[in-house]
C-alpha cells in the first residue's frame, strides 16, 4: 500500500518536472523572437512572417561650446570659436550601427548663475538655439519638412523628422543671443547642456518610448515605418 | 479511477496555468526593451560677457571710480594726470586704456587738457600746425575723432573709432581657463603733443572720463538696421546721445 502511495507521489513529480521543462523550453523559444513575433507585420513572399535580429544602436555626436573668449555678447550669432572652427553640433551613426538608421530627439538646456547669487536660473531668455535652413515650425508632416527639426515646446524636444545614418546630420548650426543682456547679467556662470536620444526606426518603438512626440513627427514615422517593414 | 485520473489532470492543468501565467509576465518585460541609447554632454566654462574699462599710465593702473548708468559703465580718474617734461615733443605720455571685460566695447572719453596758472586750469587751444603761442599745442590722438563743442579747445568728447576688444583673451586648456593679454589691445588715449618753446618747461594735465558699451547689439547699430525706431527710444537709452549727434567720422559702432 505504502509503495503503491510512493509511486503516485513520484509519479506526480515527475510529471510536474516534465511540464515545467516543458514551459521554459517555449519561453526559451520566445525571448528571442517575441519582439519580431508581435510587431513585425511583415510577409515574406512565400508567406512566413520575417524575424529580425534587434543588433547595435550606435550614434556619433559631435558638438563644440567654445565661444569666443568663453564669453557671450549681447545679440549675436555665433557659429565658429575662438579658432575660427565649427560649432555647429553633428550626428551621424558609427561602424558599430547595424540597424536600419534611428530616429533622435534633443533636448536643449541652460542655466545661468548671477555674480552674487546661489540661484540657477533659465537662460534661454538670453541664449537659445541657432539653425540655417534645416528646421521647421509646421505641425503637418509633407516632404518638404523631411531632414529638419521640429521643436516640441509641449516636452522641450527636437525631434529629427528623418532618419539618422551614417550621412552627418546637422542640428545647430551655432549660438544666438538676444540683446537683453544687462550690467545684473555680466559676468553670470552659464550651464549648457545637451541629451540626445536615439530609438530603432523598427517596429514603431517611438510609440512606447516617445509618447510625446509632436504629430509631425509621428506622421513622418508611421510613413517611414511602412517603407523600412517592406524593405526588410 | 474516473476521479483520480480527473485529479490527476486538474494538477497537471493548474501547474500549466501558474507556469504560462509566470512565463507570460517574463515575456512582457522583455517585449518593452527597445533599442535606445542616450548621450548627454554639458558645459560650463562660458560666461555672460561685461565689459571693465580701465586706464593706465605707463603700465600701472590709474586709480578711479566706476558709475553705472543704464548700462553704461563710466570710469572716471580721480587725480589728473601729468605730462611733464622739458622738451616741444611730448612723446612719452603712456597713457593707454585695456578692457579688462570678455567682451568688445564701444568707447568715449571726456578729456581736459591743461596747465595751471597759480591754481586755475587753463585748457589748452590746439593748434593744427606748430604752435608757437603759449597755451598751444598740437594734439596726436590718433584712432580717435574729436569731438570738442569748439574744435580749438582741448575740452569735450573723443570717441575711438574702433571697438576695444578684451585685454586677456580666456581659452580652455583641457580643463582649465587660461587668459592671455593681448598687448595690441592696450589702446594709447594720446601718443603726443607737441607744445610751443614758451611752454618748453610747463607741466600740462589731462583730466579722463571713460564711458563704455557693449559694441554687439549696440543701439545705434540697430537703428542703423531699421532693427528698432528711434522714435520708440527714449533719450537716456541712448548711451551716447541722439545718432544724429554723434560725429560724422566715428564709425566703430557699425
Amino acid at each position: 500500500m505504502n509503495k503503491n502511495f510512493q509511486k503516485k507521489d513520484r509519479s506526480k513529480l515527475y510529471q510536474l518536472i516534465g511540464i515545467l521543462l516543458l514551459c521554459f523550453c517555449l519561453v526559451s523559444l520566445f525571448t528571442n523572437t517575441t519582439i519580431a513575433w508581435f510587431k513585425d507585420e511583415s510577409k515574406t513572399s512565400n508567406g512566413e512572417p520575417n524575424i529580425t535580429i534587434i543588433g547595435t544602436l550606435d550614434l556619433q555626436v559631435t558638438t563644440n561650446f567654445n565661444f569666443y573668449n568663453l564669453s557671450l555678447a549681447p545679440d549675436k550669432i555665433y557659429t565658429t570659436d575662438i579658432n575660427n572652427s565649427d560649432i555647429a553640433t553633428y550626428l551621424n551613426t558609427t561602424s558599430e550601427h547595424d540597424i536600419v538608421g534611428a530616429y533622435v530627439r534633443i533636448k536643449f538646456e541652460t542655466t545661468r548663475i548671477n555674480v552674487g547669487e546661489t540661484e540657477e536660473i533659465d537662460n534661454k531668455d538670453l541664449l537659445n538655439l541657432y539653425f540655417e535652413n534645416n528646421y521647421t515650425e509646421s505641425t503637418v508632416y509633407t516632404e518638404s519638412e523631411k531632414n529638419k527639426w521640429f521643436y516640441n515646446s509641449a516636452d522641450d524636444y527636437y525631434y529629427y523628422i528623418g532618419g539618422i545614418d551614417k550621412t552627418n546630420v546637422m542640428f545647430n548650426r551655432g549660438y544666438k543671443t538676444s540683446n537683453f543682456f544687462t550690467n545684473v547679467e555680466k559676468d553670470a556662470q552659464v550651464y549648457m547642456s545637451f541629451t540626445v536620444e536615439a530609438i530603432q526606426r523598427q517596429y514603431d518603438a517611438y510609440l512606447d518610448v516617445w509618447p510625446t512626440a509632436p504629430e509631425i513627427f509621428k506622421s513622418f514615422a508611421s510613413i517611414d515605418g511602412d517603407i523600412n517593414t517592406e524593405h526588410n | 479511477m474516473e476521479y483520480k485520473n480527473k485529479s490527476k489532470y486538474n494538477f497537471a492543468f493548474v501547474i500549466v496555468l501558474i507556469t504560462v501565467v509566470l512565463c507570460s509576465c517574463f515575456i512582457i518585460s522583455i517585449t518593452i526593451s527597445w533599442l535606445t541609447r542616450l548621450y548627454n554632454f554639458e558645459n560650463n566654462t562660458n560666461q555672460i560677457g561685461s565689459i571693465d574699462i580701465r586706464l593706465y599710465a605707463n603700465g600701472t593702473e590709474v586709480t578711479g571710480t566706476y558709475t553705472t548708468t543704464e548700462d553704461v559703465t563710466t570710469w572716471e580718474c580721480n587725480q589728473p594726470y601729468e605730462i611733464v617734461g622739458n622738451t616741444n615733443i611730448r612723446d612719452n605720455i603712456n597713457l593707454t586704456m585695456r578692457n579688462l571685460g570678455t567682451i568688445d566695447a564701444l568707447v568715449r572719453a571726456t578729456i581736459n587738457i591743461y596747465y595751471l596758472e597759480g591754481t586755475n586750469k587753463r585748457t589748452v587751444l590746439l593748434s593744427s600746425g606748430t604752435p608757437t603761442n603759449k597755451g598751444d599745442i598740437s594734439l596726436d590722438n590718433a584712432g580717435w575723432i574729436n569731438d570738442f563743442p569748439s574744435p580749438t579747445v582741448a575740452c569735450g568728447y573723443v570717441f575711438y573709432n574702433s571697438k576695444v576688444q578684451p585685454y586677456y583673451n580666456k581659452t580652455l586648456n583641457g580643463e582649465d581657463i587660461v587668459s592671455t593679454p593681448v598687448l595690441d589691445n592696450e589702446i594709447s588715449i594720446i601718443n603726443q603733443i607737441l607744445v610751443s618753446d614758451l611752454d618748453k618747461n610747463v607741466t600740462f594735465y589731462v583730466d579722463v572720463t571713460l564711458d563704455a558699451i557693449a559694441y554687439d547689439g549696440n543701439i545705434y547699430k540697430k537703428i542703423e538696421n531699421n532693427q528698432t525706431s528711434p522714435t520708440d527710444i527714449p533719450v537716456y537709452a541712448l548711451p551716447f546721445g541722439t545718432k544724429e549727434s554723434l560725429p560724422e567720422l566715428w564709425t566703430a559702432w557699425r
